[in-house]
């Protein structure tokens, strides 16, 4: 065996351990009885997979624009505690995701602040319905779009911006047509990162607990825990965990640098 | 007819004064130089101009119309700066075309093939500008400030990032350009002598964010107001004293005598001022030679042609001053 073989078998001993090993047993245990039929063929699967793709794709989409905006306004302009305000969203990212939902609770629940503020009910079933769940991952997963694309424009020749202005073009389409082409592989990182975490997002769905919003890890949890149907829970769980693949193969051919 | 005027423009970066009660008129069709070190207030200006930063105070116009408080994209004004900038994702065409979004497809693709022409860039159109060389990028991000045919067009240092051989093409092709374009006003932002000269009309001197002098460009180098001046532009020798009876007398006096090296010359003991030779350095085509004179703590420095006959390093020696074409100027 080469040196450098001896320095891979401990990382790869590890992974085949404590990943590939269980990983196995779920995929074994998926395949007992007729799970997987039972599985693909209740509706129940197919609305949490649904519901999981479409809540994915909103909070993502939302983390996009929200993320983009915030991202120009702290790079380009500046103003007196931008740099504050940078480091409070990046302590947003070492927070765990349930205390956004927890958060939620107290600002929309029905004795929240906000009905407090108000003085009557008018947030209505907010807090139990998917656009809850959909805000609070969009207030939680936004960091994580605005980060590589802040990063990407504090490098931004200012000379660019100002000579695509003197040439007649307005902000938004210096922004659209000199800033965005340069932004594109941050954005694009920062997106699909987001994609893939609020897919197997948990933590945030499970606290809030909106009763029409049953994602892919929900249905694991309710399957394995809830009712002990354990092949029906890792059926599940492999799609879950091909979905995740897939989707960072994805990332990683589009933005991995060919490695 | 004034096409840029700038009238008591004060511009701070924080608490810093960049530029300080800054006028300036630039008529149409003429081309004037901001010369200066760096540091002088001399981009400051050409930034307030195009409308990158707001002025504190002053008034800035472009044709007789007040655009102190208009963003830049409503001035339309030419930009070419020292870093090009141009968009590296489109090709030299798209960049051209960049400035030409409000006229019909026919007509833009017909003045990117002008403009184009014009900087000798044709063959290129269909390149990125990561293709090209610095002279090249710099040729196109010209065409490009030049597409919409502005009657305005401020150059930052355009041949500070090119290296010496190219930048003195670019000179050649700046001087073509502003033949051609006799109706354009130029603002050319310079810390170097050389393209002032070669370019401009009039030549304004700045230093420490404040204008110094400003006059037409040869008045400005053969008569030079001020010793800042008169050092800055053309690198002149400045002898303590004055001229009395058309004769230097050194070492009297409030002022400097200013004389550039080209103009004095060297020779043995006892025909000119007393001096000693301190250095001599080859430059080619000439020999520069500095000496301290005797009389006066002063050091001159002479381009002569040869050192025949001339004294050596640490010899005593002579400068002759030439009779006619000094001038004195105060001290600062």
């Amino acid at each position: 065996m080469t040196r450098r073989a001896w320095w891979l078998a401990p990382p790869l001993l590890l992974v085949a351990g404590f990943f590939l090993y269980p990983l196995y047993f779920v995929v074994r245990e998926s395949l007992t009885g007729d799970a997987w039929s039972r599985v693909a063929s209740s509706g129940r699967f197919l609305d949490a997979l649904g519901t999981t793709v479409m809540v994915s794709l909103a909070a993502t989409a939302g983390c996009v624009v929200l993320g983009t905006f915030l991202a120009l306004v702290l790079a380009f302009t500046p103003f007196p505690g931008a740099g504050l305000v940078t480091r409070l969203v990046d302590t947003l990212l070492a927070f765990p995701s349930f205390l956004i939902a927890l958060a939620f609770t107290f600002l929309y629940g029905s004795a929240g602040i906000v009905n407090a503020a108000a003085g009557r009910e008018v947030m209505g079933g907010f807090l139990y319905s998917p656009w809850c769940v959909i805000a609070a991952e969009i207030t939680f997963y936004t960091p994580f779009v605005m980060r590589p694309l802040l990063a990407s424009f504090k490098h931004f020749p200012r000379e660019q911006l100002d000579v695509a202005a003197s040439l007649g073009a307005r902000p938004w389409r210096v922004f659209r047509r000199v800033v965005l082409p340069e932004a594109w592989p941050a954005l694009g990182a920062g997106a699909s990162l987001t994609l893939l975490l609020t897919l197997n997002e948990f933590g945030i769905v499970l606290f809030i607990g909106a009763k029409d919003v049953e994602t892919l890890p929900m249905l694991v949890h309710s399957f394995g825990v809830v009712t002990f149907d354990l092949p029906a829970a890792c059926v599940v769980a492999v799609i879950e965990v091909a979905l995740s693949l897939s989707l960072y193969a994805v990332y990683r051919r589009a933005f991995g640098g060919g490695r | 007819m004034t096409a840029i005027g700038l009238s008591d423009v004060t511009v701070h970066y924080g608490r810093t004064e960049a530029l300080s009660r800054f006028s300036l008129d630039v008529a149409v069709g003429e081309t004037v130089a901001l010369l200066g070190p760096s540091g002088s207030g001399k981009s400051t200006a050409l930034k307030a101009v195009a409308g990158f930063l707001r002025p504190t105070s002053g008034t800035i116009r472009l044709d007789g119309r007040d655009v102190t408080a208009l963003p830049p994209h409503r001035r339309g004004v030419g930009v070419v700066v020292q870093q090009y900038a141009l968009f590296p994702h489109m090709k030299v065409a798209e960049n051209v075309a960049f400035g030409l979004a409000g006229i019909p497809r026919a007509q833009r693709k017909e003045r990117v093939a002008e403009v184009l022409a014009m900087v000798g860039m044709s063959a290129y159109a269909a390149r990125r500008p990561r293709e090209l060389s610095g002279g090249q990028q710099q040729r196109v991000a010209i065409a490009r400030a030049l597409a919409n045919r502005p009657r305005v067009l401020l150059l930052d240092e355009p041949l500070s990032a090119l290296d010496a051989a190219l930048r003195a093409d670019m000179l050649g092709e700046l001087q073509r350009l502003k033949r051609e374009l006799p109706e354009t006003a130029i603002l050319y932002v310079t810390h170097d002598q050389g393209e002032a000269l070669a370019l401009a009309d009039r030549i304004a001197v700045m230093k420490d964010a404040r204008l110094v002098d400003e006059a037409a460009t040869a008045e400005l180098y053969h008569r030079p107001p001020s010793a800042f001046t008169a050092s800055f532009l053309g690198a002149a020798n400045l002898i303590p004293g004055s001229i009395v009876d058309g004769r230097v007398a050194v070492g009297d006096g409030a002022g400097y005598v200013c004389v550039r090296p080209h103009a004095v010359g060297v020779a043995a003991p006892g025909s000119g001022l007393a001096a000693t030779v301190t250095g001599v350095q080859w430059r080619g085509a000439t020999y520069r030679v500095t000496l301290a004179l005797s009389d006066v703590e002063a050091e001159v420095r002479a381009d002569v042609a040869s050192l025949d006959g001339l004294p050596g390093v640490g010899e005593p020696a002579s400068v002759v001053l030439p009779a006619t074409g000094l001038t004195v100027v105060p001290r600062d």
